[in-house]
């Protein structure tokens, strides 16, 4: 069995994440390199178990499925963050109109 | 001509009160559920029984005292924890994310009971779990604190 290059992997890992974050992954590249990172060294870890016979293929798929899980839970993080990035954003840009907005409608509107 | 002029103003009245309901709809644009202090308590809590179920393991792996019955009150305490935050989690609006993460979360304790079960004999195998664990609240964590922000924001605002 082949050894695991987790410079390697982690390449692959990050260029993937890159292609499908695009416009956001300037704001998540730190957060997602961090976690690939350990992913990729749990990976190894994991495989290393195997190697030396602690682990057999049943243990090898919870140990990966609890990384996968971990995975996307960062991943929903960055989602959720990014959607309080908008909201903050359109709640000012209301907030920054609202005296001009109500004053020439003669309403409390906003 | 009167009955056209009649339907014009009730035309006219409707399209204002539904741009004023879309207005007013938009004065705290909400795209994501609030903080919520109970999740954010039950998270550390589970955090903090993972974190000690660690600790314990590690210090016990491949004895006696190591092995999963001794750690079944544990497993039970946390999944108590989950369903509190299961429950509390799908009873908010736009909630999906929080939603999702804790179903993450459950995987990974269901997993890990699973690999307790078939035994830890070595402090190798614990090494790549921990790391996972970590990142997650982490994770959970960030979100709970980032939603508190933005609900100190709306309450500075209002």
């Amino acid at each position: 069995m082949a050894d695991i290059n987790v410079n390697e992997i982690l390449e692959k890992m990050l260029n993937a994440a890159k292609g499908v974050l695009q416009n956001h992954w300037e704001d998540a590249k730190p957060f997602a390199e961090q976690e690939l990172k350990s992913l990729a060294e749990n990976l190894k870890l994991i495989s290393q178990l195997k190697l030396e016979g602690k682990i057999n293929e049943e243990q090898a798929k919870y140990y990966v499925d609890i990384q996968k899980s971990s995975v996307r839970i960062v991943l929903l993080t960055i989602e959720g963050l990014g959607i309080i990035a908008v909201e903050s954003a359109i709640n000012a840009a209301l907030d920054v109109i609202k005296t001009t907005v109500n004053k020439a409608i003669g309403w409390s509107i906003i | 001509m009167k009955k056209n002029q009649l339907t014009k103003n009730f035309r006219f009245a409707t399209v204002l009160m539904m741009a004023m309901m879309l207005i007013q709809s938009c004065t705290s644009i909400r795209l994501i559920s609030d903080y919520d202090e109970i999740t954010d308590k039950t998270v550390t809590q589970v955090q903090e029984k993972v974190s000690g179920y660690f600790v314990t393991l590690e210090r016990t792996v491949g004895t006696e005292e190591g092995k999963y019955k001794n750690f079944i009150e544990t497993f039970d305490k946390i999944k108590v924890d989950l369903n509190t935050l299961e429950v509390r989690a799908a009873a908010f609006d736009k909630n999906r994310i929080v939603q999702e993460q804790v179903k993450e979360l459950n995987n990974m304790i269901t997993k890990l009971e699973k690999l307790h079960t078939l035994g830890f004999a070595t402090y190798a195998q614990i090494k790549p779990l921990r790391q996972p664990f970590n990142t997650a609240f982490t994770a959970i964590i960030k979100l709970q604190l980032a939603l508190k922000r933005g609900e100190k924001v709306k309450n500075d605002n209002n």
